[in-house]
């Protein structure tokens, strides 16, 4: 398959989904774990995802602007504000699918219906990437897997550790 | 050689300003909801451990659908490079969270956007430094980025409040 988007902007794009699923997942299932109030969960994970989301396009739009600086060619051809935008709107759109249980059902439950609904979308993430770039689908879903699971143990762990 | 440095500077400077940014954001805005120390806490380093394990995988993962997608030999270190990425964000995540641990509430919020200010400005800094432009000009650009991004959690917080 033959693309025409640039590859910074797919670098964006899979970057902001994957990360807004596996550390929104990991900060609202370790936060749950430190504390079972709903409205402090909420808080914690819509602060997070906004947060999150902005500085990740701030990150992508000021290091994507080094590179492009360092390499004084000018063979750059993306549009800084654009890679910007697509982390941004991939991030909050992923970063909001564990945190909806949360509205909805409050913890503990929330917590395992926001992993279950996490992994599926790693999962769906992980299989357009093998898609995109050509690689089997099924291997990129799986590494999605271990790094989601690797995130949010971590994240329960110190939740636990530091419980309220 | 020149790709390889380009990929460990974004790494570095991204888990940095990234760290910087959204461990105040966190920070700050969780405190207008709470004042409980404690809970600020646990969810500054929930936030920092999980965002620094993502981010080095998501720098792992992206970077190897680029190398994917251009079938050329590239010579930078994938794994070096989340490397980079995990220590950038958990050294940068610290700084904002250091005056919470040992001040009291108001005075640990003013100081903690001090401290990640400071960082963002020396990080602009040493990053114009390193790609040869104007150091101040990329210094202050740094600052108001990152300024932007920590100011929507601080927004966001204070709207939720508790």
């Amino acid at each position: 398959m033959k693309l025409n988007l640039h590859e910074d902007y797919i670098r964006s794009a899979f970057f902001g989904l994957q990360d807004g699923l596996v550390s929104t997942t990991g900060v609202v299932v370790g936060i749950s774990a430190g504390v079972g109030d709903k409205s402090i969960v909420l808080l914690a994970s819509l602060v997070a995802v906004t947060v999150e989301a902005s500085s990740m396009a701030a990150g992508q739009y000021s290091s994507e602007k080094a590179v492009h600086q360092m390499d004084k060619t000018g063979r750059h051809s993306d549009s800084l504000v654009m890679g910007a935008l697509i982390m941004f709107v991939s991030y909050l759109g992923a970063g909001m699918i564990p945190i909806v249980p949360v509205i909805i059902f409050g913890p503990p439950l929330s917590s395992y219906i926001g992993v279950v609904l996490a992994f599926l979308g790693l999962f769906i993430v992980g299989y357009l990437r093998g898609r995109l770039t050509g690689e089997k689908p099924l291997r990129n879903a799986i590494e999605l897997f271990i790094i989601g699971g690797t995130a949010t143990t971590i994240g329960l762990i110190v939740g636990y550790f530091l419980k309220v | 050689m020149g790709r390889v440095k380009n990929e460990y500077l974004r790494s570095s400077l991204f888990g940095f300003e990234d760290a910087l940014v959204s461990t105040t954001g966190m920070v700050v805005g969780i405190s207008f909801g709470t004042t409980n120390l404690k809970f600020i806490l646990l969810a500054a380093f929930v936030t920092i451990a999980v965002e620094a394990v993502s981010m080095a995988a998501g720098e792992f993962l992206s970077d190897e659908a680029v190398h994917e997608l251009d079938k050329k030999t590239q010579k930078d270190n994938t794994l070096l490079s989340a490397a980079v990425m995990f220590l950038s964000y958990g050294i940068g995540g610290l700084i904002p969270v250091i005056p919470v641990i040992f001040l009291p509430h108001t005075q640990a919020i003013i100081a903690s956007i001090l401290f990640a200010f400071t960082g963002l400005f020396i990080l602009g800094f040493v990053k114009g430094k390193i790609v040869k432009v104007n150091k101040i000009r990329s210094a202050m650009e740094m600052l108001l980025i990152g300024g932007i991004a920590a100011f929507i959690g601080i927004i966001v917080g204070f709207i939720l409040k508790i």
